[in-house]
Formats: structure tokens, sequence, C-alpha cells
């Protein structure tokens, strides 16, 4: 499938959707043409060849763009080898027997799989690879009358899970830095709801916030320097930032509402939040230095979670539809949005890198979804009751 | 004295506000179409800044035996203290004032339903609201510590109205 083609699906998506909401007639326009591209997988030679043949099938299983098919339906055979140093790859057309992509990635098997898996998404499917992003989550670890979180990571196929934290307490709302190496999260470690942040690459971590009341909801800004929250420490939660060193911390919001879950703008001048002051949970947008906060229209009354794209362009909500909670998305530049699961009990999306698929979680499960085609895969990483998964892109 | 007259303004208009919080809430102008004025930057009752935390203090070893029976139950998605629930605040500022060295922590908790962060704001509002009635009632500010538990601590896991109705609440623990 070209550009050209995906473009004119998104347009024809848009559409359809315009049409439903202003419900003036209009021509019917049926959307065709969004089926998965077949591929067959060769199993991939060398020492690692059989589980990279295993996560290269399930990434590209998982992008909901294609579906692995045996050769003779197959539009495209891929093969390769992998080893501890890399994967070496190629793609043939079986149309014409034209090699249509050939390279080498390294970095070891799995990252190697993941480069070549975003090498295919990218050349056959048009649509930019991101399965070299990390996904942390959240699992439930133990239940009764004081059940533990605790924050894991993984790669976004499933695989390559860690537990990163081992506090036997409750963990909640991690979010990852843009740059993937720090984690801000709420833990209950001192026994109050603190945001601590941890470094992945020293292998630490440390309380920043720690004020009265309840510290929640971190979220980096993109430079990494400083962090959104929502504290309780003046008597009702508010929104505010602080350094992520921590220290004394700048007051965005002062509300009768609850403020919780903030997202920030790519280049870091808006932060978009949920709020309940006018009774109900609603996102809007506020100046990242002070300001008036602006409610954004998202159809619904009832809209949590906010996730801003990659590229600026999109917000990811929750929402409740006809009693439900599902995912939706706001286009910023027109105003439009629109639900983009199929089925209730959706919530926690955060966008991949590129603008287009994001992971969330469905009944203790996170799956992964293409907003475009709405198609959504459970992500098999082997952990039970998982919940509010962050993307490093 | 001056405190003394403060707080006994805010224990009336606390009175009223609770009375009526759906209403005040969103007050004239702030409807849900969007176009009235939002943030107006009125805080009546909220604003009053919590105690400084006592980190000698581990929220874990509260006891919430000894005033469970003055648990405070809410209504769905709400934090206002509804009539039935004020002879149970009554009777806890009671109880402070004849045991003027207990200090307490509130516990603000939400049923399963809607998201895990909103109701961590949710269960704070609840704590909030509880410590604020107090207050109103005569109790000191820096007695009272919050903490919310959103809904990961459920009395009653169960997911049925019955159990949900249970989980909705705030709870007063003695600081120990």
């Amino acid at each position: 499938m070209d550009r050209f083609s995906l473009s004119l699906i998104t347009a024809i998506a848009w559409l359809t959707w315009s049409t439903l909401l202003s419900a003036q007639p209009t021509p019917e326009i049926t959307v065709t043409g969004q089926t998965t591209i077949p591929v067959a997988v060769t199993p991939l030679t060398g020492t690692q060849g059989k589980v990279a043949t295993r996560v290269l099938e399930r990434c590209l299983t998982l992008s909901g763009l294609f579906r692995i098919a045996p050769q003779a339906e197959a539009s495209y055979i891929i093969s390769g080898q992998a080893t501890d140093s890399g994967v070496g790859g190629s793609v043939q057309d079986t149309s014409n027997r034209s090699t249509v992509l050939q390279g080498s990635y390294d970095g070891g098997w799995r990252p190697g799989t993941q480069k070549f898996a975003d090498a295919i998404l990218s050349k056959l499917a048009n649509v930019p690879g991101f399965f070299t992003n990390k996904v942390a989550f959240v699992s439930q670890v133990s239940g009764g009358s004081k059940p533990v979180k605790e924050i894991f990571v993984m790669d976004m196929d499933g695989g390559n899970v860690r537990q990163l934290t081992n506090d036997g307490v409750l963990s909640l709302g991690p979010k990852f830095s843009s740059d993937g190496q720090r984690i801000a999260y709420t833990s209950y470690k001192s026994g109050y709801p603190d945001v601590w942040i941890i470094d992945l690459a020293a292998g630490n971590k440390r309380r920043v916030a720690f004020f009265p009341g309840s510290n929640l909801g971190p979220a980096f800004s993109p430079d990494g320097s400083t962090l959104s929250v929502v504290l309780s420490k003046d008597g009702n939660t508010e929104l505010y930032t602080i350094s992520a060193e921590g220290g004394s911390p700048n007051r965005l919001t002062r509300t009768r509402g609850t403020e919780s879950r903030p997202t920030w703008s790519p280049d870091g001048q808006q932060i978009a939040f949920v709020s309940d002051d006018r009774g109900s949970p609603q996102i809007y947008l506020t100046p990242a230095g002070g300001g008036a906060p602006r409610l954004l229209q998202t159809g619904s009354t009832y809209s949590t979670e906010p996730d801003w794209s990659p590229d600026g362009k999109l917000i990811a909500y929750s929402t409740r539809a006809a009693g439900q909670t599902q995912i939706a998305v706001l286009d910023l530049a027109t105003g439009q949005h629109r639900l983009v699961t199929e089925a209730g009990g959706s919530e926690s999306p955060s966008w991949t890198s590129n603008s287009r698929h994001l992971v969330f979680t469905k009944g203790g499960q996170l799956h992964l979804l293409d907003t475009v085609t709405k198609r959504a895969a459970p992500i098999d990483n082997g952990v039970a009751n998982c919940s509010e998964p962050t993307v490093a892109r | 004295m001056k405190h003394t007259l403060t707080w006994l303004i805010l224990a009336l208009t606390s009175a009223a506000f609770f009375g009526c919080a759906k209403d005040v809430k969103r007050g004239p102008g702030t409807g849900p179409d969007g176009t009235g004025a939002i943030f107006d930057n009125t805080d009546p009752i909220y604003g009053q800044t919590l105690p400084e935390r006592d980190e000698s203090f581990h929220p874990e070893n509260a006891d919430y035996t000894t005033l469970s029976a003055y648990t405070v139950y809410f209504a769905f998605d709400n934090f206002t203290i509804a009539p039935s629930e004020r002879g149970k605040l009554e009777q806890t500022a009671q109880y402070l004032a004849t045991n003027p060295a207990v200090r307490i922590i509130v516990a603000g908790h939400t049923d399963e339903r809607g998201t895990i962060q909103y109701n961590l704001g949710l269960g704070e509002r609840r704590a909030n609201a509880v410590r604020d009635y107090l207050i109103g009632l005569g109790v000191s500010g820096s007695r009272i510590q919050t903490i919310s538990y959103g809904e990961e601590r459920p009395v009653d896991p169960s997911s049925n109205e019955a159990a949900w109705a249970k989980n909705r609440r705030a709870q007063a623990g003695i600081i120990r």
C-alpha cells in the first residue's frame, strides 16, 4: 500500500466520521482496501534464528498491517539470519521475485530483529516503524486488603520483561522521559503518595516530590528538565510544574475541581490535563508557564488520560461512550475526534513514536492499536494485571 | 481571636457549601457547554494548606479501628458530605475535642469505576471534604492529615453496586 492510498483511507475515515457528527446528507462512502499485507517468513537461520523468527512474526502481526501467510499466498517473502551480534535480512516481492529490502541490523539479535521489523513496516506498509520503542507499565503483583503494584518495562513486542521496582507498595502512573532514560511515577514507599524518578542508566531511583497530601501524575517536559505534577499540598488537587531535580513547585491552576494526568506538547509550550472543575472530568490546555486554561472539545463530558502524540498533532484520551470506557483521538488542527477502539474497558492510551499506533490496557492486558485501521491486538508479555502503559519512543 | 473568627466564618460557609456543593461547584456561567468562564480563581473552602508531613509517622500504622463507625460514604463520582453522613463527622469532631492530643489521617477511597489517576484525585477530594467539614466543626486543620488510595484499596473487591457503595469512603485513622 503506498502513501497515497493510506492518506486516502485516512481522509475517508475522517470524512465518514465528520459526516456522522454533522449528520448532513452526503454521498455514502465505502471504505475498502483496509486489508493486511500477507507475508511469509522463512525461518531465520543463525544461532538466534528461532527466537528472532518468533519475535519478527510477532512484531509484524501486532502492527495490524501484516498477516503471516503461507508462501503461496504471500505478497512478500522475508528471510535472513540472526546471531548474537544482530540480524541480516531481506524481503522479496513474490510478484516479480525482486528484492525490495535488504539490510543488516545490529545491536544484538533482539534489537536487530526489531529494527528489521521497523524497516519492513516502513518499506512495505509505508508506516514508520516503532518496534524499538520500550513500554513501561504497572502490574498488580499481589492482592488482598493491601494490593501491591510494581513497575515493569518490556520491549514493544511483549518480550524482554524486567521488573524495575520491588517496593512491596503501590507504584502507579509511570511516564517515560522523552529520551527513554528515566521514568517518573508515584510510589507509596514512604507511606504517602510521592513522586519518584527511576534513572534506568544509573540503575537507581530518587524521590523528587513529597509534599503534604498527594503527589501524583508526574510527566516529563520534552527536554526532561521539568515535571508537571498534581499536588494537594494547598488543600485541593492542583496542577503544578516542578524541576525534575525537585524543589519549589509553580502552581498552574486554581480550581475547585480535581486535576489529573498532565501531558506535554512536544514543543514544551503547553500542557494538556484533566479537570472536573465543570462537574465531570474533561481535558484542558494550559500554557506550561502559566495562563488561562482552555477546554478541549472532545465530544464527551467525560474524558481523561490525555496523551499528546510525538508529532504534536493528536491527543489520545480515554472517554466514556455509551457507559463504557473507550479510547478516542482528537486532531488538534481540525478539532475532529473519533473513537478508535471497538470495545469498552479500554483505558490509558500511550502513543508510539509514529503517532499512529498506541498502547492501551483492557482487562489487565496491554494491547497495541493502529488508530487508523482500529485494529488492536493483545501484547502477550506473560504478566498479569497490567495497567497504565507508557511508551519510550 | 482573628483566627477564631476566620474559623467561624469557614464553619458557616462550609455548612452552606456542603449543603449544595454540586451547585456551588459549577457556579453561574460555568456550564458544560464550554462557553462560560472557567477556573474563576475563587476557592472559598479549599486553599487551606495541609499540615507538614510527620515523617516519623507511617500511614500504614494508623489506627483505623477506633473511629471506624464514623466512616463516611459517598455517592458515585461525588465528594459531597451527604446529610446522612454529617452525624458521623460531628461524632468524630466530638472525639477530637475530648482527646485534644489526638491527630488523625483521613484516607479517601473510590470504587473501581473511572480511571486510576482520576480516582486518586477523587479519593483526595473525599479526604479533603472530610477534613474541611471537621475544620468547619472547629477542629484545627493542623491535626488532620489526608491520604488518597483511589480505587486501590477496596473493602469489597466485587464488581457490583453493593461493593462499590462500601468502597466509596473516607476513613479517619488515629496517628500513632
